[in-house]
């Protein structure tokens, strides 16, 4: 490969690395989904605003949310 | 059936949910947007599970075929103005200065191709999607995908090293 196209490469793949989300964030909106989808919160919480209130037990999250 | 249920789902989010994310982030530009958009398909997933076909392919057009439709939605409820260019972020500093300043320049490289263009190399690079499976998704021969990507890589290496 030469230079330049090694150099492209190497700056996609620095890219793709800034671009992707981490594990935990993903994690986060897997349990958001899965509690909204359980119907335990009813409210369109996202899973931005769980993390925001620090919550680690959707538990607490929900009696939180529902008592306003 | 509630673990097949809880597995099931696990399974699909961890296969496709950084293809997902590249689809929405091609069309959006926006990282937020975009992983709002991967929830709320994800969402629709969870709620109708057992309307999912439950078979890899369908399965994954099944996720595809929602997500587009969550696209049109979203750009029908929003006026684009949130979004923020790929080259406006702040961007991470590992190499320290001269790499940063090389990955600002491929962005808004990128940020100056053609958005069809722009969004297959945002699903093969971020989403690390093979050309087949592009073309399958935008309903594209797997050999015009091929050579957007090239197209695209020739395009930004002259950008990005123009010597």
């Amino acid at each position: 490969m030469n230079e330049p196209r090694l150099k492209l490469e190497q700056l996609l793949e620095a890219w793709r690395v800034s671009e992707t989300p981490g594990e935990a964030r993903f994690s986060q909106m897997k349990r958001s989904i899965q509690i909204r989808g359980d119907g335990t919160i009813e409210s369109p919480i996202w899973w931005k605003e769980i993390a925001r209130l620090g919550a680690v037990q959707p538990i607490p999250v929900c009696w939180m949310l529902t008592r306003g | 059936m509630e673990k097949d249920k809880g597995e099931r789902f696990d399974r699909t989010f961890g296969a496709y949910r950084v293809q997902i994310y590249a689809f929405f982030l091609g069309r959006t530009r926006c990282r937020e947007e975009a992983l709002d958009l991967v929830q709320e398909t994800y969402a629709r997933m969870w709620r109708s599970i057992e309307r999912v076909p439950n078979e890899d392919r369908a399965e994954r057009l099944w996720l595809f075929r929602t997500a587009k439709n969550l696209l049109t939605d979203h750009y029908r409820r929003t006026v684009r103005k949130s979004s923020i260019s790929l080259a406006e972020k702040e961007l991470p500093v590992r190499g320290g200065a001269e790499e940063s300043l090389d990955l600002r320049c491929l962005l808004e490289a990128i940020g100056r191709l053609p958005a069809p263009r722009r969004e297959i190399l945002t699903m093969s690079v971020v989403g690390q999607m093979s050309s087949d499976e592009i073309g399958e998704l935008l309903n594209r021969p797997a050999g015009t995908i091929r050579y957007e990507l090239s197209k695209a890589r020739e395009e930004l290496a002259k950008e990005v090293d123009p010597r």
